[in-house]
């Protein structure tokens, strides 16, 4: 019985899906359901005090909800669920400064990049070994990567002395740090700032040159042209009315405006 | 001087009273600061307790909660200790303890035998370097030596010889007994010092202060402070270890003040908290500076502001004390030349007087109320007459005025005041409303002028000889020298008889001085001698000065010499008194003569003749020889005359051919008078008959002569006698010529 309504409803799920494309069903529903990771700081975060939703994207989706007339819906997701989610239609968009990667492009239909966000490394203050770029690919160095995140095959690559640790989870990374298991860990910007400004003892380690900037956009599944093109148009727009600038200034994001 | 001295004295006792109140002020200020940076010592050594408070209350519960977790291993763990056991339930700890690097687990025997980092089993620790040393069984956090490394894998235990390096990764390994199945295992804990390092740090930051933590036997467990390294002992050779005790130790010694230290209650260590003094109180020593520095220069600014002030005081008391004494100056002046101020109001008509105006008069000051009337009521009637006008005049043509007038003391006497004054208002009239001036005593100054003018009188051209009531010379003058010739110390105790020439008779002298004394003076001419003999004519006036009872007290004699006057006298006497063809006395003379001649007759009862002698044809000679034989005539006739009678006797001529004989002292008998007459008569006729020498030759012609006697007759007088004698002459004439006939008074026309 189980087996038979799983099947019904997978059914049901492609019919509507190969039926009718996303936008004519949020423009019917007049819903958009966005998916969003709400602890990626300054771009899609739940203020652990007041529980309220914030960010940049947060900000740029309810100005495309806006747009299309349609009532807004977050969803819950991760960069570690981001591709399921997308294609088992738990929300229409992923819209949490989703990095370009061969992957993600595999899989998804990735917009055109508003972000773009180097890697920078989370040091602790009283570690005096690490002060620069520079220092960390060196010998007795601990670095943290996450798990899933496109740095474990970045540093992977990268480090010549160095150790790699990779670890379970976002957080994870953190407290190897904190504990002193890792010297540091490598993020991005928008999560590196929000070490800075969250943790006492965090020290943001920026590349002395551009080592590897990933540019971010949002997420939707292939084949879904209307939609595709309806946030690419947007996309363009909030670029040249400055909505987009005045956003990420907004967030302290305005470094990574893409492009610049 | 002495007063500059003493000025000079008070100027250095305000400065030195200045200079202490100043000195004063800022010790004050300087105590006030002091005491305020005590108390901002106080303040930071009470925020260094709370540091200290805090810090130990966190490292207190750090342990704590790591005892707790270590105790949490075995009742997790169902089974025999193991790596693959315990592996998940150390990361599981390890995640609620983020300051904890790494959880193992220590066999006595074997070392570690499980830990979260897999490189540190069959790891050996000694356990002796954990403190405390437990008294019993029971289970206890034991605090180990700090490790350099980031785990027992690759780190090393560090000593005191060799403590961890700066900036080196390090560890601190924490131990406590734990018991799996009865058997005694050691849990340790590898606390992560930068956990504490960023936690502390940011408490206190490192320009505030640094934070040590030592284990209770003096080594530094952790530290902010990056000189301090981990593993390093608080002793030194200069600070040895004299207790077992860390903290009885830093109790004995002594500390910076801003060094706090907190010996943690349950645990082996002890937190300082070292305060950056300089930080601390830089601020505020650099406010102080401020302050000191801003209240000197306001101090000083003071002061000199105060000095200059009392500068200016001086001065200005200088200049008042000058002004006074210019004051009393002029008061003195004032007073030493008697000279008083006075102002005369026009427009309220009121004369204002100083009260040396009234001194000048002798009177009280402010004695009466001055008033123009009163004014005119004490000058002298002489001096008030017309003085308005005078004033009145002087000011139209100057805006000033200058007077003397004699002015009424008390004493009634009168002095001279000068009166000045000058008009220092004007009305719109251009009438004068304010007058001012002076009133000066020019008395004594009028008194010099007179005795001045006396002294230059005395010295004149006129003699002066002043004698005292008994004709003792007192003074004389250079004109007396130069008239008499007798100088003054000469004269001065002689009489004036001295002077005295024979020329007058007792009698004159009788009645000089009888005028003297009835009319206070007399005046005349007189004969005296100079003092070489020489005799000479005076015209004298000699004064009588009397004191105010009357009584003669000197004799005051004027003179001139008139010698010289005289002779001219006598020249012009001749002219007027003798016929100048024949030098005979002429008709005035012998008027003059007679009437004295009678007086004296009468007055002696002598006898005296008068003959009239006229030449008989005359007339012819001058018709027939001319006026000069008849003059040659007479002048020999005149000649004839006077040699026929005595010297004390007199001719005169009339004029023409009448010739006069006037007898005198006939004697007191009257017939031998006539006798005598008769007889000179005869004489008289005879020479004349007498043949006169002229130019054309011998001449003669005789004479008729009357005569008439007096003597007796007082009702005479000299016209009478010619004309008895004429008419004798006449009958003499008419008895035919050559005759001499007497005037018959019985019979007077006979």
């Amino acid at each position: 019985m189980a087996h038979l309504f799983l099947i019904l409803t997978l059914i049901t799920t492609l019919s509507v899906s190969l039926c009718a494309d996303v936008l004519s069903t949020i423009l019917e529903t007049r819903k958009i359901r966005v998916c969003i990771w709400p602890e990626y700081y300054s771009i899609s975060y739940v203020n652990p005090r007041t529980q309220e939703l914030m960010g940049i994207d947060v900000d740029l989706a309810k100005e495309f909800a806006k747009e299309l007339g349609v009532n807004l819906a977050f969803k819950e997701s991760s960069f570690a669920t981001l591709i399921q989610d997308i294609t088992t239609q738990k929300c229409d968009m992923a819209m949490f400064a989703i990095g370009h990667t061969p992957e993600r492009k595999e899989r998804l239909y990735l917009t055109s990049p508003h972000l773009a966000s180097d890697v920078y490394a989370v040091t602790s203050k009283s570690n005096k070994r690490i002060q620069t770029w520079d220092d960390i690919d060196q010998e007795g160095v601990v670095v943290a990567v996450a798990k899933g995140t496109y740095h474990v095959a970045l540093m992977q690559k990268s480090l010549q002395k160095a150790q790699l640790r990779v670890v379970d989870s976002l957080h994870a990374r953190e407290q190897e740090v904190e504990a002193g298991r890792a010297d540091v860990f490598m993020t991005d910007y928008p999560f590196g700032i929000r070490m800075v400004e969250e943790r006492e003892w965090a020290k943001l380690i920026a590349p002395t040159k551009p080592f590897n900037v990933v540019p971010y956009g949002w997420a939707m599944a292939q084949n879904e042209p209307a939609f595709q093109g309806k946030v690419e148009v947007f996309i363009v727009a909030i670029k040249h009315d400055g909505r987009l600038l005045e956003a990420a200034k907004r967030h302290h994001l305005e470094p990574i405006v893409f492009p610049k | 001087m002495q007063t500059f001295l003493r000025r000079e004295k008070k100027i250095v006792r305000y400065f030195i009273a200045g200079i202490i109140i100043v000195a004063l002020l800022i010790g004050l200020i300087f105590v006030a600061l002091s005491n305020l940076r005590q108390e901002a010592i106080q303040t930071h050594r009470h925020i260094a307790n709370l540091h200290a408070y805090t810090l130990e209350e966190h490292f207190s519960q750090t342990l704590q909660h790591i005892s707790l977790t270590m105790d949490r291993l075995a009742p997790l763990s169902h089974e025999e200790p193991s790596q693959e056991g315990l592996f998940s339930i150390f990361n599981e700890l390890l995640r609620n303890a983020p300051y904890l690097r790494s959880l193992s687990l220590l066999d006595e025997k074997e070392g570690i035998i499980a830990s979260s980092h897999k490189p540190n089993i069959g790891k050996r620790i000694s356990l002796e370097h954990f403190l405390p040393i437990p008294f019993g069984e029971t289970p206890l956090l034991r605090i180990g030596l700090p490790w350099e490394g980031r785990d027992f894998d690759v780190a090393r235990e560090s000593s005191i010889q060799n403590p961890v390096q700066t900036d080196a990764i390090s560890f601190l390994p924490l131990l406590k007994k734990v018991s799996f199945e009865k058997r005694p295992y050691f849990v340790i804990a590898n606390l992560n010092m930068d956990y504490l390092s960023n936690r502390y740090t940011y408490t206190l930051p490192l320009e505030q202060g640094s934070l040590t933590l030592w284990r209770i036997d003096g080594i530094s467990l952790f530290s902010s402070d990056p000189n301090t390294r981990l593993g390093s002992s608080h002793y030194s050779q200069e600070h040895p270890q004299d207790t077992d005790d860390f903290f009885t130790h830093i109790g004995i010694h002594k500390q910076p003040t801003l060094n706090v230290f907190r010996v943690a209650k349950f645990f082996p260590f002890v937190v300082e908290v070292h305060t950056n003094e300089s930080n601390a109180l830089g601020y505020w020593d650099k406010e102080r500076q401020k302050v000191l520095g801003i209240t000197t220069l306001l101090i000083v600014f003071s002061g000199a502001l105060a000095l200059a002030l009392i500068v200016r005081y001086y001065k200005e008391n200088e200049r008042q004390r000058a002004q006074l004494s210019y004051e009393k100056q002029f008061r003195v002046a004032m007073e030493a030349t008697q000279t008083g101020l006075w102002t005369w109001d026009f427009k309220i008509n009121r004369i204002a007087w100083d009260p040396q105006c009234f001194l000048l008069l002798g009177l009280e000051p402010g004695a009466f109320e001055p008033s123009w009337d009163k004014i005119i009521a004490l000058t002298h009637p002489e001096d008030a007459l017309n003085m308005r006008l005078f004033i009145q005049e002087q000011i139209e043509a100057n805006s000033s005025f200058l007077i003397e007038r004699r002015m009424k003391t008390v004493n009634e006497l009168w002095v001279w005041i000068q009166v000045r004054g000058k008009v220092i208002e004007w009305s719109k009239e251009h009438e004068p409303t304010l007058l001012t001036g002076v009133y000066i005593n020019i008395d004594a100054q009028k008194r010099a002028e007179q005795l001045h003018l006396s002294a230059v009188a005395f010295e004149t051209q006129e003699a002066i000889l002043i004698t005292d009531a008994r004709e003792r010379v007192v003074k004389v003058n250079e004109a007396f020298t130069r008239i008499t010739g007798y100088r003054e110390h000469e004269m001065i105790g002689q009489t004036p008889r001295i002077l005295k020439s024979d020329k007058h008779d007792h009698a004159f002298y009788e009645s000089m001085w009888k005028a003297l004394l009835e009319h206070g003076y007399w005046q005349g001419e007189l004969w005296n001698k100079r003092k070489n003999g020489e005799i000479y004519a005076e015209s004298i006036t000699i004064t009588a000065i009397r004191d105010t009872k009357g009584k003669t007290t000197h004799y005051i004699a004027n003179f001139n010499d008139i010698t010289t006057h005289k002779a001219a006298q006598q020249q012009i006497q001749a002219l007027a008194y003798y016929d100048p063809l024949t030098h005979l006395a002429n008709r005035r003379l012998l008027d003059e003569t007679l009437e004295q001649t009678i007086r004296h007759s009468i007055e002696e009862n002598h006898f005296g003749a008068l003959l009239f002698i006229d030449l008989d044809h005359f007339k012819e000679l001058n018709d027939t020889h001319g006026h000069d034989a008849g003059d040659m005539l007479l002048i020999q006739t005149a000649s004839r005359l006077k040699e026929s009678i005595r010297e004390s006797d007199m001719v005169a001529r009339l004029g023409g051919d009448e010739f006069i004989v006037l007898l005198k002292n006939l004697g007191t008998q009257k017939g031998i008078a006539e006798h005598l007459t008769q007889s000179i008569a005869k004489k008289i006729l005879a020479l004349l008959c007498e043949p006169y020498a002229l130019a054309h030759g011998n001449y003669l012609l005789g004479a008729s002569i009357g005569c008439t006697i007096f003597g007796s007759r007082t009702n005479i007088d000299g016209a009478m006698l010619i004309k008895e004698a004429d008419i004798a002459m006449y009958q003499a004439k008419e008895s035919g010529r050559g005759q001499v006939y007497f005037y018959d008074q019985n019979n007077p026309m006979e």
